[in-house]
């Protein structure tokens, strides 16, 4: 039979996928799980590329939103580089980067801000502190390697040639080991590094994250370009909240904090919503490398992921441009719900706003609870 | 002439079984061939008289003083040699005229020269006379055997139930004109012995049904047994008691043995009232046994360990791409639509090809030509109606069924109600048209026009963060139609034709954000099917099975990623791929089948499909035979078997230049099936059977044709076929289901694989309309890759699980749960009203589905299967 044989899975896929996003978007969190959008360990948010899309011999800037959320700190967390550039690994898998770490043993690559000169990790072995040799803080700089396209594997069906860096990023509330591989077994997702402790103690979810971003690039005669969303501003109980950027970053801030009352009910479900979202100029809304099923060029997604580190929030995302209607809708149907903790102190509101191709920029809202 | 079963020769039943290997083993090189022969009923032969030799004079001959006769040797009947024969004898007769030696002047073979000495050495002779005085002689004596009188037997039951019909009347017509008659007994059983070789017209009539005739061929020293199924005449009210069938009827198997090793036919009492499954006819193959319970809201069909996409669906011959509605909450055509339904689990017919898993083929029912027939049904999912009858007095007979989901109507506000951002629900028909008219005594022709339209568009807004992509505007539809024309022809008595044809439309749409998939082809196809009977043991079918689909198709998807490896990213985080095509698939295929009866009780049916298929320009010979041998014949036990070679083409995105690859052949698959199957009573069944099937050539993304795999198990049915209160069955199913994605990587348990599937139901009519039913299932659980902490995708905002490798290598809990119906039945002058309560898990057993995981995968949880689920069905019949 034809295609009808993918028929049956692909409706099966579609039903199930369709049901799960019921699902999973109807709470925060299904019952016995954490809440995502709640930060309370050593979380990585988001990286962000500038530009979103590079070119092969560019000089790309990369930023990384990291934050310690932990009540207490035996030790305190540190974003940390890996100073490698993957380089159009097997079919675009991150994992197949940590073989090509590892086979290139002289992998020293073009250093990031904080770590400049160091020696390639590639060289290092198991059991060796790493983190005097990585690059650390939240930005690093490096060159797009110049036969990055035509190292790529080209891709049927590829919009357009491409090629791909990836980029390898840890927070860790320790200090970095090399791992030793075990060879009886062929996973390919084998993670060959390790969050320790003073007392060599393999820290676990809480106090680590293993995070990679990836940038294409793509032909300076193209024409494809993408550019990171632009949040204008931020929309509280309908009333904006305006913003601005943190002086040679490309970090947002807003001129003043989110305050708002503590909830004084009981239960979570009775706290007061206050609707909370970002806006997003229709001038973000690019027109992708893509076209849709009329062959007509097609527009990017753009939607907005939230975190806080005290209150929560009632959905993990909020979708702000479909790739064919376009604007959802005004702040009323995009803005999430925040409900303010019990307790009144000082937190903060990460609004992250993601392109599907890559592009993101966030903005850090300080919050009082009265 | 004795009765036949006081003549009956000793069985063997080693030799069938001999014989049943012998012909499996002639299939497998290496193996020898052996011979044996069977133990059919025999009957006793005539006796010659002895033939004096020439005299002497003064001499006097021996004369015979007892001769017992000698019977038509059951080997002769077994070999198939029917003819009168001779065999010459020397005697040598003492003075006693007692039979001192005997030799054969000429063998014949057959048994023949074996019969003929046993019966010498009884014989007594008054001795010869020399003189007076008493001497030894040599005499020739000659056997002559006269092929024995067939006989002709049965049972005649009704259609509904197959309850027996005692006094009934059997009117057998031989060829000249004369009527022999008899009446059925208590149990329905009726026999003529004494029928010479030739072909009966019989007639069955009874009170209150309508009278049913046929043919039936007999040959000599042969018992043709026959088991007629009445019906009420058109238009007369259905029997008194029990009162609870169904207007319309489902096909029930006949007494010729499958071409197939294993072919379930479901009553349509079974159908309509297995618990948990609301009636829905094709969701009642869930619980034979070979098939695997299938992932809740599904509507896959797993069948002996193979993949859901293995197992092909027809109606009346013509592939159609689904059978499930959205989440297999019911079939595309009712089950009042339904004439027969036809589940093949594997080692199936070469009439059937370009799949190595199982095949379903349906049959639309006969429309109804005696009267109007109105029904309406409606429950929780959905609403139907079926009108049919007599198309005024053309002479034509007209069947009109729809049925349209309503659940998105009561749906949509319980999904609001839980804040779900989905708050549409699907919705889904289906329609069937047929139009029929009988030409003549042996020809029909019929039109039908069948379809199922499924369609949901909702506007998802608040994603899943580990999913963004699925959002925003989101549609999905899918469905097909067929126009159809059926043709079969009795041409003669030993010449059939059948011919199907089909055109019609697939459609498949679907998007999610900047992801679609758009495909529409129209499949034209067609299947001719000759079958000539030969000879009185052999028939011989010959068909074609033609598939020619020209298709568009769109498609912008994230890459695949190789099989058994973990997705190269998430959904969101890759420039997706994009194909747009269009072409067409051309498979023709030949085949033919010899459907042999060498012997008594014995049957093989060697067959040859040939397959081209136009993708991969590559053709597929599969050539598969079916033995079964009856050990028995009261109860009848028989014993059966299998070896085929299957072939699956590719599917078409796996050969596009951009989901698939180049250089693709058919996936193959070796099936090995035995059996033993026996009837204990006109009501009770059993059977078992072990299965193998070896799996090559195994298409695997981004590797190619480099899969590999084997599927193993038993199975076995016991079923109580329905009465006029109870039916039910017991089917159990151990199987293995083992593949390897290329050579050197691991042997990994199959996704789909489930070690134990127990399913167990009965219904039980209480009395005034009421009945209660049933289900029980036990099975194992589902696989699957367990999930570790692992790494961050920042460009989505999302972590990714470190699975484990290789993929499906843990289980889920064990499977089980009791589904439960209660009908109630009112009968009215005008029709029949029907209430039913179908409780599904009535002890609310949290089954255990599938895993959830917490956003960075240090947690999981068990998703649930369905909780306690009522339905509410109310159904009027006119």
């Amino acid at each position: 039979m034809l295609w009808t044989r993918a028929t049956t899975m692909l409706r099966w896929g579609a039903f199930v996928a369709l049901a799960a996003g019921a699902w999973m978007s109807s709470s925060c969190a299904p019952s016995g799980f954490a809440d995502e959008t709640v930060i309370a360990t050593v979380r990585i948010l988001v990286s962000s590329a500038n530009p979103a899309y590079a070119q092969p011999g560019s000089d790309v800037g990369l930023q990384v939103l990291a934050f310690d959320g932990r009540t207490t700190q035996p030790e305190p967390m540190q974003t940390y580089w890996i100073p490698f550039v993957c380089e159009d690994p097997t079919n675009d898998a991150y994992y197949a980067c940590f073989q090509q770490l590892a086979n290139d043993a002289d992998a020293g690559a073009p250093s990031g801000d904080g770590g400049a000169g160091s020696p390639g990790v590639g060289a290092l072995r198991p059991g060796v502190d790493l983190t005097p040799f990585l690059p650390t803080g939240p930005s690093y700089q490096f060159k797009m390697p110049s036969d990055v396209l035509t190292k790529h594997t080209p891709v049927p069906g590829e919009p357009a040639p491409y090629g791909l860096g990836i980029l390898f990023n840890i927070a860790c509330a320790g200090h970095l080991e090399l791992l030793q591989p075990d060879p009886t077994n062929n996973n390919p997702q084998q993670v060959p590094l390790g969050c320790f402790d003073r007392s060599e103690n393999q820290l676990g979810a809480d106090d680590w994250v293993l995070g990679y971003t990836r940038v294409y690039a793509f032909a300076p005669d193209s024409g494809i370009t993408n550019a990171n969303p632009v949040i204008s501003s931020i929309d509280v109980q309908s009333s904006p909240l305006s913003v601005t950027l943190q002086p040679n970053t490309t970090q947002i801030y807003t001129t003043q904090p989110f305050t708002t009352s503590r909830c004084t009910a009981s239960r979570r479900s009775d706290c007061p919503h206050v609707p909370i979202g970002p806006v997003v100029p229709s001038t973000s809304w690019e027109v992708t490398q893509q076209t849709d099923v009329d062959g007509n060029p097609e527009k990017e997604e753009i939607w907005a992921d939230f975190y806080s580190t005290f209150g929560q929030f009632t959905g993990d995302a909020s979708l702000l441009y479909d790739a064919t209607k376009g604007s959802i809708g005004d702040a009323s149907v995009t803005d999430n719900q925040f409900l303010p903790p019990n307790d009144a102190g000082n937190g903060f509101i990460w609004i992250v706003v993601h392109d599907n191709r890559g592009g993101a920029s966030w903005v850090t809202i300080p919050v009082e609870v009265q | 002439m004795p009765a036949y079963r006081a003549m009956r020769l000793p069985r063997l039943p080693l030799l069938p079984v001999v014989r049943f290997v012998a012909a499996l083993c002639a299939l497998v090189p290496g193996l020898a061939r052996a011979q044996g022969t069977t133990a059919p009923p025999g009957d006793r032969g005539v006796t010659t008289g002895g033939t004096v030799p020439a005299g002497v004079p003064d001499v006097t001959l021996p004369v015979v003083q007892k001769n017992e006769g000698v019977a038509y040797p059951k080997q002769a009947l077994d070999e198939g040699f029917r003819s009168p024969a001779e065999v010459a004898l020397t005697l040598t007769i003492d003075v006693a005229g007692a039979v001192t030696q005997a030799v054969v002047e000429k063998p014949a073979g057959h048994g023949f020269d074996e019969a003929a000495l046993a019966a010498a050495r009884k014989l007594e002779f008054s001795p010869a006379m020399r003189d007076g005085k008493p001497v030894a002689a040599r005499i020739r004596f000659v056997y002559r055997f006269v092929p024995p009188p067939g006989a002709l037997s049965g049972r005649v039951v009704t259609l509904a139930g197959e309850r027996p019909i005692p006094g009934a009347t059997v009117v057998v017509r031989d060829a000249s004109g004369k009527e022999r008659s008899t009446t059925t007994g208590p149990d329905g059983a009726w026999r003529i012995p004494g029928a010479e070789p030739g072909t009966y017209h019989i007639t069955v009539s009874a009170s209150g049904m309508a009278p049913h005739e046929a043919d039936q061929p007999v040959q000599a020293g042969e018992e043709v047994t026959a088991t007629d199924r009445l019906a009420p005449p058109a238009g007369a009210a259905p029997p008194a008691a029990p009162s609870n069938d169904q207007v319309q009827q489902v096909e029930v198997h006949g007494e010729k043995p499958p071409r197939e090793v294993t072919k379930f036919t479901l009553d349509q009492r079974e159908i309509a009232r297995i618990p948990g499954t609301n009636g829905d006819a094709l969701r009642s193959l869930q619980n034979l046994p070979g098939v695997a319970r299938s992932p809740a809201l599904s509507g896959l069909l797993i069948v002996r360990g193979s993949a859901p996409e293995d197992t092909q669906y027809f109606v009346d011959g013509t592939p159609v791409p689904l059978v499930y509605h959205f989440g297999g909450l019911s079939s595309v055509v009712p089950t009042e639509m339904l004439g027969r339904i036809d589940f093949f689990p594997g080692n199936f017919s070469t009439q059937y090809g370009r799949a190595m898993g199982g095949i379903v083929d349906v049959g639309l029912t006969e429309p109804k030509g005696d009267r109007l027939h109105v029904m309406a049904q409606a429950d929780f999912i959905d609403t139907r109606a079926i009108v049919q009858g007599p198309l005024f007095d053309t002479g034509w007979k007209f069947a009109l069924g729809g049925r349209r989901s309503w659940f998105d109507v009561w749906l949509a506000p319980v999904l609001s109600a839980s804040n779900a951002s989905v708050s549409v629900a699907p919705v889904y028909y289906d329609y069937q048209a047929i139009l029929q008219r009988d030409l003549d005594k042996h020809s029909s022709l019929r039109f039908g026009l069948f379809g199922s339209d499924d369609r949901i568009a909702i506007l998802l807004s608040s994603p899943s963060s580990s999913a963004p992509n699925l959002a925003g505007v989101i549609g999905s539809h899918t469905g097909f139609w067929r126009a159809q024309a059926l043709y079969k022809n009795r041409i003669s008595e030993t010449t059939e034709v059948r011919v199907v044809g089909a055109f019609g439309e697939d459609y498949l749409e679907f998007n999610a954000g900047s992801i679609f998939f758009h495909l529409d082809d129209h499949p034209l196809t067609s299947r001719v099917e000759l079958a000539q009977k030969l000879d009185k043991r052999l028939t011989l079918n010959v068909g074609l099975d033609l598939f020619y689909s020209p298709f568009t198709a769109a498609a912008q998807l994230p890459p695949r990623p190789k099989a058994g490896q973990p997705p190269s990213g998430p959904f969101a985080s890759q420039p997706p791929v994009a194909t747009s095509v269009s072409g067409a698939v051309f498979q023709p295929a030949v085949y033919t089948e010899l459907e042999a009866t060498p012997w008594s009780g014995g049957r093989i049916v060697p067959g040859l499909r040939l397959d081209y298929t136009d993708s991969t320009k590559s053709w597929d010979f599969a050539p598969r035979v079916v033995v079964r041998q009856d050990v028995t014949s009261d109860p009848r036990t028989t014993i059966k078997g299998g070896v085929g070679l299957f072939a699956q083409p590719p599917q078409a995105q796996e050969t596009n230049s951009v989901f698939g690859m180049s250089g693709l052949k058919s996936n193959r698959s070796t099936h090995y099936d035995v059996g033993v199957e026996r009837v204990f009573t006109p009501h009770v069944e059993a059977s078992l059977e072990g299965f193998y099937k070896q799996l090559d050539n195994l298409v695997e993304p981004g590797l190619g044709n480099t899969g590999s795999g084997v599927v193993y198990g038993a199975e076995t049915l016991i079923r109580y076929k329905p009465d006029e209160r109870f039916f039910g069955w017991i089917a159990y199913t151990l199987s293995r289901s083992l593949r390897r994605d290329e050579p050197g990587a691991p042997l990994r348990i199959f996704q789909y694989d489930e070690t134990h599937v127990l399913t167990v139901l009965g219904s039980y009519r209480i009395g005034r309309g009421w009945e209660l039913g049933m289900r029980y299932r036990l099975s194992s659980g589902y696989m699957y890759t367990p999930n570790a902490y692992g790494f961050y995708d920042e460009n989505v905002g999302t972590y990714l699980p470190l699975s484990a490798y290789p993929t499906d290598g843990s289980r889920l809990p064990l499977f089980h749960s009791l589904d439960v119906r209660v009908d109630k039945s009112w009968s009215f002058g005008w029709g029949k009203i029907n209430a039913y309560l179908d409780v599904l898990n009535i002890y609310n057993q949290g089954n255990v589905d599938g895993l959830t995981h917490d956003f960075n995968y240090t947690h999981m949880a068990y998703a649930n299967d369905l909780p306690i689920i009522p339905s509410i069905g109310l159904r009027v019949e006119h």
